[in-house]
């Protein structure tokens, strides 16, 4: 690599150097900053004490999150959740932009496909007629109701679209002169040479699905059943003191509004997109197709 | 007017209903109660009279069954319902929402048995959100629970659900079924809770009913009062002294101390607002209530409201409340509360248990205490909105529409007995949500809390035997004897006996000042809402709170900018908003 070593370049790296520091340090603090209050004592963490470094250390609160038989429940229904859906998306993804991804000389109605899709994308029923389907179809309370709506991302479907289009011509017709059909080309040409887009999609995928709660609030009715979302949704929504009406009501109140439990929920709640992430981001090479084709 | 009118209704629907009551019976029963409605024209009472007579005539004959608001039903009766939960309840082994100790004692009375077509956490919109969509797919259960961010909200769904005809009717289920304790809890309030919910005469819901406990109190940081020696509070002036002396001494150092800490940023007089200032004045900025004509007036624009105003602007001056204080908002509030910096907070009477008991945690030696502080009349004047925020409603044509009535009897009944207190206190000890898993509503009188603390207060002092005391007071009375007697004047007393401290501080200081003082309650006139409410009331509410800053940050002339606000919150819509409320009540 050449490097201009200019003065003036030096000092566009310099700026470009801090720049990206603080954007990093903006997304990392809050984080620091949630750890540090679920690490704090809760009055500390109440009087705004704490920003980086816990105050008053302790533990507490993760061992109250040990005994939240809910948290742990909803968590493995997020897993599954995550697990089952992106299995199905990646294959049904796949089915659809192997097509989509045709000339339309090759696949006549391509185009009234496409825009179908396109059209679902910008326009949907409506909260109600959503949730009439789903009833009508048996799905309240059911794990699926979970899974199937996240399943077709239309979004995703047209990254993998423009990224097949953008694989040589020539590997496909060479494939096909060595007796390739549809189905092969699709998964044995196509999907190997479009990891990186996939492993991105899913990634998308992963981040969504996970943190997706909608879909628990409005259709599981028994709190076995939600996910990990749904139940944190639940617990970061600021209740309001000015609605309290009774003393009964206030004792509650000053219960469940735990600073520090709900940061240490929402940490564990991070902690496994965190640990997925940096694996994944490994698929970001591009470059995969450098060799293959020369021209 | 609106009391005579609904006196009249009532008897009218007595006649009405004891009628119908009898059409079922043999022709000889259909004669006489023919007779006794043609006599109600002459004589309302003698006609009341003689329909219960037929009644129990009816009664002897068994066409129709007496009304029992505690009666029995002879067989099971499953009903469903919904409810909102509270977050990660612990319930006792092998015990739910569904199968619990409550439940099974209702069963047990009533011979009846809810069914939970599902629920939903209460706080936050998860409740709402899907009793929206059960409205919106006429899917909604037998019996269930309406809940809103406040009235309005509520009474639109009910309106909705009233337009859609997809609720009962419980005129006469009411009149027949409700418990007479109930009855009294509601008259307490001129019956404003039912009206509510009343739609073209017709009740459609049974709301709950909170006692009065609003008053505003004035929380001071007693230990630096009595570090500084200045005498208990007990005029507006005192206040002001004790604020000026907190500037002086910054008893918080390195001068954090905010003397008066205050947060109106989009209420006037929410909580941790100036609300006690505005009292002092007989001055009640967001009221719409009845003047000494009978008409109504908007609290917001009275000559009153500008004395109060005056008083915080000079607070403001002297840099006694924050400079950024428009900008605070609740949380922010409770933020500097619990760092200790603040000296001075206006607040209800549980304050102590959130979230002044957190400034403790932080600072051992901290206490706070109430003083309620009557205004020039030696009142304590109190601005009343009615704070019914839920309703009971039954699902059109469902058989037994008394069923939620009959329960309400039941659970108000049976609330605060000793069975119940020590249930939650033993075995669902932990269920962090006691009073809760029991659904049903309260309907307390409007004056419950005030005499529930007038009695704890008197056995207390030794004035009144503590036997006699019902068993839900008994732990507030150990712990507030315990304080009083041994514990209040050893150092730290506050921190280290946390609960002792603020059963104290709001029983026995709190309200039991209160109680002590004469109050003078100022009912808001109208809770509903009108077209021009529903458009304007908003942008009224900001020109409001923005005029009132300017006043307060001394950024304008008080008088000529008060003036200025008058008008233009009438002439931008607050006429016509009183002109509809008038128009209404008239009706």
């Amino acid at each position: 690599m050449v490097r201009n070593t200019t003065p003036g370049a030096k000092a566009a790296e310099a700026v470009l150097v801090i720049l990206l520091a603080l954007i990093s340090f903006s997304s990392l603090f809050p984080i620091i900053h949630n750890l540090a209050i679920s690490f704090s004592m809760p009055a500390k963490a109440m009087a705004g004490f704490v920003t980086v470094f816990p105050k008053g250390f302790t533990i507490e609160s993760y061992k109250k999150l040990y005994e939240d038989s809910v948290f742990f429940s909803s968590f493995w229904v997020s897993v599954k959740r995550v697990v089952v859906t992106c299995a199905i998306s990646f294959f049904i993804s796949l089915l659809m932009s192997y097509p989509l991804s045709r000339s339309v000389r090759e696949f006549k109605l391509r185009n009234v496909y496409m825009w179908l899709l396109v059209f679902s994308m910008m326009f949907n029923g409506g909260l109600i007629p959503f949730y009439l389907v789903v009833r009508q179809m048996h799905l309240m309370n059911n794990f699926w109701v979970l899974v199937l709506p996240m399943l077709v991302n239309v979004f995703n479907v047209i990254l993998i679209v423009n990224y097949f289009r953008s694989i040589p011509k020539e590997l496909d017709e060479s494939a096909a002169m060595d007796g390739a059909g549809p189905w092969y080309k699709a998964f044995r040409i196509y999907m190997p040479l479009s990891m990186p887009v996939l492993a991105t999609t899913t990634l998308f995928l992963i981040v969504t699905v996970w943190n997706e709660f909608m879909l628990g609030l409005i259709f599981i009715n028994h709190e076995s059943g939600i996910p990990l979302q749904t139940y944190m949704q639940q617990l970061v929504v600021r209740i309001d003191p000015t609605l309290m009406q009774s003393l009964e009501d206030v004792k509650r109140l000053a219960s469940v509004s735990d600073k520090t439990l709900g940061a240490a929920k929402i940490f564990a709640s991070m902690l496994p997109i965190m640990l997925v992430y940096p694996f994944l981001q490994r698929f970001f090479i591009s470059g995969i197709m450098l060799g293959s084709v020369k021209e | 007017m609106m009391k005579r009118m609904a006196g009249l209704i009532f008897v009218l629907l007595m006649v009405f209903v004891s009628a119908c009551g009898n059409n079922g019976g043999n022709n000889t029963s259909n004669e006489t109660t023919g007779n006794n409605t043609a006599a109600s024209g002459n004589n309302a009472a003698a006609t009341t009279d003689n329909a219960a007579a037929t009644n129990d005539a009816a009664a002897e004959t068994e066409t129709v069954a007496p009304a029992d608001p505690f009666g029995k039903y002879p067989e099971l009766v499953e009903f469903t319902t919904i409810r909102p939960t509270m977050n990660n309840p612990k319930f006792p082994e092998g015990e739910s929402y569904e199968d619990n100790v409550f439940n099974k004692f209702m069963e047990e009375k009533l011979n009846v048995k809810p069914k939970f077509v599902w629920m939903a956490p209460q706080d936050g919109d998860a409740y709402k959100k899907k009793l929206d969509l059960s409205i919106g797919g006429n899917d909604i259960p037998d019996v269930f629970q309406i809940v809103g961010k406040n009235i309005t909200e509520v009474q639109a769904t009910v309106k909705r659900l009233v337009e859609a005809d997809m609720i009962e009717d419980l005129t006469s289920a009411y009149d027949k079924y409700a418990s007479p304790a109930i009855k009294e809890a509601f008259a307490s309030a001129d019956n404003r809770g039912l009206d509510l919910y009343k739609i073209d005469g017709k009740l459609y819901g049974m709301p709950g009913q909170s006692a009065l406990e609003g008053m505003n109190f004035v929380w001071v940081r007693d230990d630096w009062r009595k570090k500084l020696n200045l005498p208990e509070p007990k005029t507006l002036e005192d206040v002001e002294a004790i604020a000026k002396a907190f500037k002086d001494s910054d008893p918080a150092g390195k001068g954090t101390t905010v003397p008066l800490a205050m947060q109106m940023q989009t209420e006037t007089d929410g909580l941790f607002g100036p609300g006690f200032i505005f009292d002092q004045f007989d001055a009640y900025p967001r009221l719409f209530y009845k003047d000494a004509s009978g008409s109504v007036v908007y609290g917001g624009i009275q000559p009153q409201i500008k004395d109060s105003l005056k008083v915080i602007a000079d607070l403001y001056k002297n840099g006694e409340i924050e400079k950024d204080f428009a900008l605070k908002d609740t949380g922010q509030l409770q933020e500097l509360l619990a760092s200790g910096r603040a000296g001075i907070v206006g607040q209800a009477w549980w304050g102590v248990w959130y979230p002044l008991f957190m400034t403790l945690q932080n600072v051992p030696d901290a206490d706070w205490k109430p003083y309620a502080i009557p205004a020039k009349n030696g009142k304590l004047n109190m601005g009343a909105t009615n704070t019914s925020n839920t309703v009971l409603v039954v699902k059109k044509g469902f058989k037994y529409p008394e069923l939620p009535i009959k329960w309400l009897n039941v659970y108000n009944a049976n609330r605060d007995t000793e069975w119940w207190v020590k249930t939650s206190q033993d075995k669902y000890k932990d269920a962090n949500e006691k009073a809760t898993i029991w659904s049903g509503i309260s309907i307390m009188r409007t004056d419950d809390i005030v005499n529930q603390a007038k009695d704890i207060v008197a056995a207390v002092n030794g004035e009144k035997d503590p036997a006699t005391l019902p068993f839900k007071n008994n732990d507030a009375f150990t712990n507030i004897k315990k304080f009083i007697d041994e514990l209040q004047s050893q150092p730290q007393a506050a921190s280290k006996n946390l609960l002792q401290w603020q059963n104290t501080r709001s029983w026995y200081d709190a309200m039991g000042s209160a109680a002590k003082l004469e109050s003078n309650v100022v009912y808001s006139a109208f809770d509903g809402t009108t077209p021009t409410m529903e458009k304007k009331l908003t942008a009224l509410n900001e020109l409001q709170m923005k005029a009132y800053h300017k006043i307060i940050m001394g950024k304008a002339d008080a008088d000529q900018e008060f003036d200025q606000f008058v008008s233009d919150w009438k002439a931008q819509g607050g006429d016509d908003i009183l002109k509809e409320i008038n128009e209404a009540l008239s009706k």
